[in-house]
């Protein structure tokens, strides 16, 4: 059936040409592989952190929590409501080591850590991990077209990645950054949009509410059943498989947190999005699934309404004609926010691991070339990659299968790389190799997972297939530490979490200060030919001294950091105390109007 | 084996470890110091932020039945 209005074809048709155009003009701020790829570490946090969270919801989460929360209620938010505990980790240990130590890509990190082998190891699996999430985001977007339009779903799939890859071709990751601003408010404002109107339909939340069973309401489903959808199994594939992939692997959500103007920042945006964002979008994208529930309870859906298609059988029943083009487009926008970062991922890797590897020393521009080929490339090799997601039974199996099966001998391994720093080179690889072979063994042989059952049954052990490899990867890593030598500690600064603190020394060529970052000055700017300048007196308000580093930036915040530039302060001047003297090649790099006000703050 | 709280103890029982765990490290390797007011402050707030989910979950069930 053929759902929707010419007008609802006309909003999603401004929708792609808006977000093309829009994504396209950040090309502008593209001048060299570290914007495409890094922004110019340049973003605040706010901004940071709505991408994340569009980055997150791919269109294959509007579509399978949709359907699980039609079958099982409200614990289809448990993926998405179990990421704090690994905020320690993250923000006092893993953010610091990628931020401070430079890194351009996680194998980058596994060759500084381990060795080379490690890396080409890595690379492997990390463009197997990020080409596959291209090709079932892909998918879902094909099923949830074919199901509205009647589209075949590779028309689906080549259409939207040729629009994702045009922008992403043109501003690398600054574009992805703003789309996905835009693109995150469309979606979570989508969500709740199509819950008002199904509380309308229903009549009240008293009706809503008293409409579906005490079990659907709990926060958690059944412990081990039932086979497809039980918590046990939930919980090691999306809280320690899926959630570690996204912030510990995810090539894309690393690049997001290399673009923030500081570490400080990163956290703060940490905090937002698993704190505010994260449970906003469980909602957002879960709610079709429960107000269907409660619809066809009420006796407004119909009893056969599959599951797969509910959040756009919803959308339609309850939504006028444009409003209902409206949540296809943020149906859309939540694809191609996942999309673009993932084909940013993949050209970063692309070029840090495989062309400057093969090509080494030549000039940037060369490299920003490869970025954008690469970026075409892996659009492409997302889309030949859809026939083979087809062949699973749900998109919900599909995509837990998947991630669970390729991530846990890379996620065992960076685990103990940056908590260990015993942790060696050999046991890396040994990790990586046997991991991976034996998650291998667990597809072709699913009896292997009989032992860490839990009383699920056999038709749902996949979802085991997180802890199996975690237990598997973790035994190698720690009898092969322990029979191998110890790396010398000297080798590896800044990349565990005993080194840290040199690795801060490095970024900064001096001993760090960082308490005190958080001041905040005003002034105007005085171009000058090199340098950074302030006064004596703004510098001893910042607690900063000269060789420190400071963010500088366009006093608007709602910019975001798009104008703003990292410098080092030279030594005060003497004048107005509200005069930031700047080097013209600086105003330049950081696209800064000499007209207006810059902020000005420590960084360390 | 089918209580509701039962899916509540396990995910906070692990998971409170793994917290845990990873904040020794962190104070063990001095990569924060309790010493400075605004990492204290971080920590309280990782730490506020988790408790907070906690009651969240725990509250879900029980009004669940009402």
């Amino acid at each position: 059936m053929i759902k929707g209005t010419p007008f609802d074809f006309a909003i999603i048709i401004f929708y792609f040409l808006f977000i093309l155009g829009f994504g396209t003009f950040f090309g502008k701020y593209v001048k060299s592989t570290k914007d495409f790829f890094f922004g110019g570490q340049r973003f605040s946090w706010w901004l940071i952190g709505f991408s994340c969270v569009a980055t997150t919801v791919g269109s294959y989460s509007f579509i399978k929590y949709s359907a699980v929360a039609y079958q099982y209620g409200f614990s289809s938010t448990m993926t998405y409501l179990n990421d704090w505990f690994i905020l320690p980790l993250f923000v006092f240990i893993w953010l610091p080591i990628i931020y401070y130590s430079r890194i351009t890509s996680i194998p980058e990190y596994f060759e500084k850590r381990f060795n080379g082998t490690t890396r080409t190891i890595s690379v492997v699996i990390l463009l197997i991990y990020l080409l596959g999430y291209i090709g079932i985001n892909l998918y879902t977007i094909g099923v949830a077209f074919n199901a509205m339009f009647g589209w075949d779903v590779m028309i689906t799939a080549i259409l939207i990645s040729f629009v994702c890859a045009v922008y992403m071709h043109a501003g690398g990751q600054t574009s992805v950054i703003m789309t996905d601003l835009a693109q995150a408010l469309m979606l979570l404002s989508a969500g709740f949009l199509i819950f008002f109107l199904g509380i309308d339909k229903i009549g009240n939340v008293s009706s809503f509410w008293q409409s579906l069973p005490y079990e659907f309401k709990l926060p958690f489903s059944p412990f081990n059943k039932p086979p497809d959808f039980n918590f046990v199994g939930i919980f090691w594939q999306d809280a320690f498989g899926s959630s570690m992939a996204f912030y510990f692997l995810n090539q894309g959500i690393l690049m997001r947190f290399m673009s923030v103007r500081s570490p400080r920042d990163g956290r703060k945006a940490m905090f937002l999005v698993c704190l505010v964002l994260m449970p906003l979008a469980a909602f957002a994208v879960a709610n079709a699934g429960w107000i269907g529930r409660s619809m066809q309870n009420v006796g407004l859906l119909a009893s056969n309404t599959d599951p797969n298609h509910v959040f756009v059988d919803v959308a339609f029943a309850i939504t006028k004609p444009g409003i209902f083009g409206f949540i296809m487009a943020a149906l859309i926008a939540a694809l191609m926010s996942t999309i673009d970062t993932l084909i940013n991922g993949v050209a970063a890797i692309g070029v840090n691991d495989i062309v400057k590897k093969f090509v080494p020393d030549r000039e940037d521009t060369f490299y920003l070339k490869w970025a954008r080929t690469i970026s075409l490339a892996a659009a492409v090799i997302g889309v030949a990659l859809v026939p083979l997601f087809m062949q699973f039974k749900s998109i919900y199996l599909a995509h837990g299968t998947f991630i669970a099966a390729v991530t846990p001998p890379m996620i065992v391994t960076i685990l103990f790389g940056i908590l260990w720093k015993r942790y060696t080179t050999k046991a890396a690889i040994y990790t990586l190799v046997i991991g991976s072979i034996a998650m291998l063994i667990s597809i072709q042989w699913p009896s292997v997972l009989t032992l860490l059952s839990h009383g699920v049954a056999p038709e749902g052990l996949q979802y085991l297939r997180a802890l199996y490899g975690l237990i598997v990867c973790t035994a190698v890593s720690i009898v092969i530490t322990v029979l191998s030598k110890e790396k010398e500690l000297s080798n590896i600064p800044g990349l565990v979490v005993d080194t840290i603190h040199e690795g801060k020394v490095l970024f900064k060529g001096g001993e760090p200060d960082d308490f005190d970052e958080g001041k905040i000055i005003h002034c105007y700017i005085a171009e000058t030919s090199e340098g950074v300048s302030l006064s004596t007196k703004m510098m001893e308000y910042l607690q900063a001294k000269p060789g420190d580093i400071l963010y500088i930036a366009d006093e608007r915040w709602w910019l975001g950091g798009l104008r703003s530039i990292h410098a080092k302060a030279g030594t005060p001047h003497q004048g107005v105390d509200n005069v930031l003297f700047l080097g013209s090649d600086l105003i330049t790099q950081g696209n800064l109007d000499i007209n207006r006000k810059v902020t000005v703050i420590k960084i360390i | 084996m089918n209580s509701p709280w039962l899916p509540f103890f396990y995910q906070y029982g692990i998971c409170t470890v793994f917290f845990i765990f990873t904040t020794m490290i962190a104070l063990k390797k001095d990569v924060i110091s309790l010493s400075h007011p605004t990492e204290r402050r971080i920590l309280l707030e990782i730490i506020v932020g988790y408790l907070l989910f906690i009651i969240f979950h725990a509250s879900m069930i029980i009004f669940a039945g009402v």
